[in-house]
Parts: C-alpha cells; sequence; structure tokens
C-alpha cells in the first residue's frame, strides 16, 4: 500500500525521491530519461523547426520603421485628427484631396447628400470621400438626385463659378 | 481632444467594457487559468459593449458615453446578482511553480513584440482600403448619424462597402467611440493591441492549464511573433479581432470534444457568436467545429448534438438577425452563376488559375515557415490539440476553392486577401502547437510549471 502511495502521481509534483522509485516500476513514466538518451534529432529538431518558424515570423517586423513611428506618434500628438489624417498614409495618394474634404465637411452639414466631382478612376478618392465625409451620403461623378450639395475638386489652377464657395482645391455649390 | 486623452478614454472605456465582461461572463470561468478568464472577460466585455450600443439605437437613443457605461456597468450589476455556480469554487488548481528564466525571457518578448505593433498601429490614423471602404466608414457612419441607416445596406454608391458583411466591427469601433466620447479614427487603433494581449493571454493560458507551461510559451511565443498577422495595415480590418474569437472558438471546442459541461458550452455560444458577428469566414470556421462535433466517434448522439448547436445555433441566430436587419443581400466577391450546369465547363480553368495563384502569391513566400510547421508536426507526437488540425485545413482549402469563384478574377482575390484571411488562422493553429510541444516533453513541462 505504502508502495501504491508513492507510485500514485502527485499534483503539481516536482522531480524529487520519489521519482526515482517509480522509475523502477514504471520505466516509461520518465521520457526524460529516454529522451535523453534517445535519437537526438527527435530531441532537437522540433525545437529547430519552433525556431525557424519564429524567424519567419519575426523577419517579418520592419525594426527600421519603429524610430520613425516614434516620432510621427509624438507629432501627432499635438495636432487635430483631421490634420494627424491628411499627413498620413491614407491620403499618400493625394493629399491635396484631403485638404478638399476636409474644407467640404466644414461646410456642408452632416446629413445632405454631396455630388463629388473628383478622379474616379481610381477607388481611393471614392473610399476617403466616402469616410471623412461620413454620415453625408457621396456619389461620386455621377448624379445624386437627392445632393443639394456639388462638391468640385480642382487640385490645379482653377476658377470658381459665380455663387460658388471657393475653397483651397476646389469649390462648392449649392444645387437647390 | 488630444491624441493622448483619447487614447486615455478610449483605454477607460475598454477597461469598463472588461470588468462588465468579466461580471458577465463569470458563470463560464469554472475551471480556467487566470489569462482564460481575461480573455473571456474581454470577449463578453465587447460584445457585450457592441450588443448594447446596437440595443439602445434600436429603440431611438443615441448613446452617450455616460448612458453606455452605465448601461454596462448596469448589466454588470444584474450579473452579479444573478446567483448560480459561480467561478470563485471553481479556480483552475494548475501549479503555480518558480517562474524559469525561459518564462521570463519569453513574456520579455511578447511584451516587447506587442509593444511594437501597438507603436505601428497608433502611429497614424487608421488608413488602409478596407478599413477607409468597409469596417471604419460603417462604424464612423453608425456612429455620426446615431442610427444604423438602412443605406449601408442597400445605397448603390456604397455597394465597395460590401454590405453583405457582418456589423460587430463597426459595431464596435461605434461604441468604442461612443464610450471614449468622440471619433478619432487613431485612437480606435488600440483596440488591436489591446485583442492581441487578450489573445496571447487566451493562449498562454488554455494551453498551460491543459497541457503544461513549456508548450504554453512556445504557443504564446508564436502568436505574439505573428508580424505577418500584427502589422499596421491589418490595424482597423477585421483579421485580427476574427483571430481573437476562433482562439476563443478552438479552445472552446478542443474542452467540448472532452466533456461538454455548461460552462463549455457557454463558452462556445459566446466565441461563436463573436467569430460570426466578425467576420464571413466565422460563419465557416464555426460550422466546421460544428460538423467535427457532431460526426466525432464515441459520445452518445445526444451529447454531440448539444455540443454541435452550441457552435451552429449562433451561426445560424446570427443569419437569421442579418436576414431581418436587412434582408437578402447578393455576396459580391464571387459569381455563383459559375455553379450553373452550363457553366461548370469554365470551373477547371478557373480552379487552375485560383491554385497557380495560390502557390505563386501564398504558398512560395510562406513556404519555409510552413515546411517548419510542418516538419514540426510530424516530428512530434500526436496531442488532443490535433483535432484542430483539420478544421484549419480545411478551413484554409475552402479560401483556395472560394478563389475560384472571386470577381474580378481568382487571381486578383488570391493576391489581394487569400494570406491575409489564413494569417488569421495561425493563433488558433498555436493551440495545436503548444499542446504537441507539451506531448513531446511531458515531463520537462510538468517540472518547470
Amino acid at each position: 500500500m505504502k508502495a501504491d502511495a508513492i507510485a500514485a502521481p502527485c499534483p503539481g509534483s516536482t522531480t524529487d525521491g520519489t521519482s526515482s522509485r517509480r522509475s523502477s516500476a514504471a520505466p516509461s513514466r520518465i521520457p526524460h530519461v529516454s529522451a535523453a538518451r534517445g535519437d537526438i534529432r527527435r530531441i532537437w529538431a522540433p525545437g529547430l523547426c519552433l525556431a525557424l518558424l519564429l524567424f519567419c515570423e519575426a523577419r517579418e517586423l520592419s525594426f527600421h520603421e519603429l524610430s520613425g513611428r516614434m516620432a510621427l506618434l509624438y507629432a501627432d500628438a499635438s495636432i487635430a485628427p483631421d490634420r494627424a489624417r491628411i499627413d498620413g498614409s491614407g491620403f499618400a495618394f493625394d493629399r491635396r484631396f484631403g485638404v478638399f474634404l476636409r474644407d467640404v465637411a466644414a461646410i456642408v452639414p452632416g446629413d445632405q447628400p454631396v455630388t463629388l466631382d473628383a478622379p474616379h478612376d481610381d477607388p481611393r478618392y471614392a473610399f476617403a470621400a466616402a469616410y471623412v465625409l461620413a454620415p453625408r451620403p457621396v456619389a461620386i461623378g455621377e448624379e445624386n438626385p437627392a445632393a443639394r450639395v456639388a462638391a468640385f475638386y480642382r487640385p490645379g489652377p482653377f476658377q470658381a463659378p459665380p455663387g460658388a464657395l471657393r475653397l483651397r482645391y476646389g469649390f462648392v455649390l449649392r444645387l437647390r | 481632444m488630444t491624441l493622448l486623452l483619447a487614447v486615455a478614454r478610449l483605454l477607460g472605456a475598454l477597461a469598463v467594457a472588461g470588468a462588465a465582461g468579466a461580471a458577465l461572463s463569470r458563470r463560464l470561468h469554472a475551471g480556467l487559468s487566470a489569462g482564460e478568464r481575461l480573455a473571456w472577460s474581454a470577449a463578453a466585455g465587447l460584445l457585450a459593449q457592441a450588443a448594447l450600443y446596437g440595443l439602445l439605437l434600436a429603440i431611438g437613443v443615441k448613446p452617450a458615453a455616460p448612458l453606455l457605461l452605465s448601461a454596462e456597468a448596469l448589466a454588470a450589476l444584474i450579473a452579479l446578482g444573478v446567483r448560480g455556480q459561480g467561478s470563485a469554487r471553481e479556480r483552475t488548481a494548475s501549479p503555480r511553480g518558480a517562474r524559469s528564466v525561459a518564462s521570463v525571457i519569453v513574456f520579455g518578448v511578447c511584451a516587447a513584440a506587442v509593444a511594437a505593433f501597438a507603436l505601428q498601429a497608433l502611429s497614424e490614423p487608421l488608413w488602409s482600403n478596407d478599413y477607409l471602404a468597409i469596417w471604419g466608414l460603417k462604424g464612423k457612419t453608425i456612429y455620426t448619424a446615431g442610427a444604423i441607416p438602412g443605406r449601408l445596406f442597400h445605397d448603390p454608391t456604397l455597394a465597395f462597402s460590401h454590405p453583405e458583411y457582418p456589423l460587430l466591427l463597426p459595431l464596435l469601433f461605434a461604441s468604442s467611440a461612443a464610450s471614449a466620447g468622440a471619433w478619432n479614427g487613431q485612437a480606435l487603433a488600440l483596440l488591436y493591441p489591446v485583442l492581441e494581449v487578450a489573445t496571447l493571454a487566451a493562449v498562454f493560458g488554455f494551453v498551460r492549464r491543459r497541457s503544461g507551461r513549456r508548450g504554453a510559451l512556445a504557443s504564446v511565443l508564436t502568436v505574439a511573433l505573428c508580424f505577418p498577422l500584427y502589422r499596421p495595415v491589418h490595424a482597423g480590418l477585421a483579421e485580427i479581432p476574427f483571430a481573437f474569437f476562433a482562439v476563443l472558438a478552438g479552445e472552446a471546442f478542443l474542452e467540448a470534444a472532452r466533456s461538454l459541461s455548461p460552462a463549455v458550452s457557454g463558452r462556445a455560444v459566446l466565441a461563436s457568436l463573436g467569430c460570426v458577428a466578425i467576420k464571413q469566414e466565422g460563419a465557416l470556421l464555426v460550422l466546421l467545429l460544428a460538423a467535427v462535433l457532431l460526426w466525432r466517434p464515441g459520445p452518445r448522439l445526444r451529447e454531440r448534438c448539444l455540443a454541435a448547436a452550441s457552435f451552429a445555433g449562433p451561426a445560424l441566430a446570427h443569419f437569421g438577425a442579418m436576414f431581418l436587419l436587412r434582408g437578402p443581400i447578393a455576396d459580391r466577391d464571387f459569381d455563383l452563376m459559375l455553379l450553373a450546369p452550363g457553366q461548370w465547363h469554365l470551373l477547371p480553368a478557373r480552379f487552375g488559375s485560383a491554385a497557380a495563384a495560390v502557390a505563386m502569391h501564398a504558398l512560395a513566400p510562406a513556404a519555409p515557415g510552413l515546411a517548419a510547421a510542418i516538419l514540426f508536426l510530424l516530428l512530434t507526437p500526436r496531442s488532443p490539440g490535433d483535432r484542430l488540425v483539420p478544421v484549419v485545413v480545411a478551413q484554409a482549402a475552402i479560401y483556395g476553392l472560394a478563389c475560384a469563384f472571386a470577381l474580378p478574377s481568382p487571381e486578383w482575390l488570391v493576391r489581394t486577401a487569400f494570406s491575409r484571411i489564413c494569417l488569421a488562422l495561425l493563433p488558433m493553429a498555436a493551440l495545436v502547437l503548444g499542446e504537441r510541444w507539451n506531448a513531446a516533453f511531458p515531463l520537462h513541462s510538468a517540472a518547470r510549471a
């Protein structure tokens, strides 16, 4: 009975004298002994595989970017959110469009549909416009019968028509 | 509001949600480790926050921060007041040994990895195309409109926003912004490192409890260093939240496969709901898990049906709720007309195109890592976690098959999405890795735990 009590596994037990007694009764319960004597490939190979997997993952981190991002975070901490968005990656394709959308959002009420005259071959213009002007329904390059306001994006020199509200990179017309 | 203040307020709001989640899910914590309780509390808290927000919108109330936070606190108090088999008496008995040097090093590496991802995610406003066009657009629209406008589902000018996608992530954005008091597209990025921490806690706690510490360290390191998933362009998208809920679903699945208790069944329901409500792929995952539980040999039919229903039930309920909310909406990513008999002659070429694209754009770049993972599985003994392997493989295979039906072309969908959506399965697959490691080196794991 005493031997059975010793042989019974104790939760949380660490290797101690009882385990050596258990070894004579059940050698298969001490795999670290057989592992130490076993094929070295069986011990080290899983570890090497795991190390290779971790290396493949970790190499995707752009370490060289981290300091730049720290500086970016520090800069963004002190400017308005819309300015941070215009300066960020989202408007890298056309930052003047970001300025234009900010100006449109500032003067068009939040519930008014907007028809937007902007490049419609690049979907990024539609995505950015829909997001910045949300919740306003936005139609790019097509008529929206419900729209009362039309905004015209003009990145270069332009002549605003009479009655239009001139913005830095375009103008806004009230349709009705 | 400065960025620092916005982040601080959002962190506070998420803490309130987590605390509410802990109270709401306490009856599901039976036998769980501390890390698992943290993860399940986070899941319950986020789901409750989104649900309460949606409920307030449905009754015509625009949820301001005090109202939403009070609603969460009230829900938590009600949950605490409900008597039942709480978790206090059923805390895990997993051994608490001295922390080894390896543990300290691994935790340090994980903390550094999370910090690196947090820095990358928070360094600029969320900007990826899918955030602007889909998830962020819907979230901002819901938040600023104070409602879920029907035009999100039926306006042709918003067709690019995928009206057929689930709404949990937009509701999380909107409810988090409401709790924090303002919409800030840069502060909202905080959700992603928070979800990463919750994922790591779930993975470590589960593997450590079930099979040992060393495997848990291997698993958590694999997830923390998964920089292909935790990268700045994925902040704002649904893959990282889906990875979190997929881990929880995988854990509930493995528990249910061993023994189905009310707590396990409840966790399965919670995880399943998170998966189906965050991404369409979540419905596929939970249905695969349900199918495996239903058809596995051994337990009686009743238990198998209950286990399967715990996963499939929320999926069907979510489908029904979405149908009632927005009606039938076609998926614009896929050309299902190809299933018509008259189009079958096109399928071989499309499958070939998809397979070639997968091989070139997904398998080839990931070949070393994939080979390492496969070799690891071949060199280590089987473990109970292996039940997840066919699920992960089937999920990825179905993604590949689905690309054959993609619009505008199979190659386009593989190039733009396949790798990203498969990466979301890696944290769940890390559970298998950890259990395999402990199966390979069992006494070391138990002794050092």
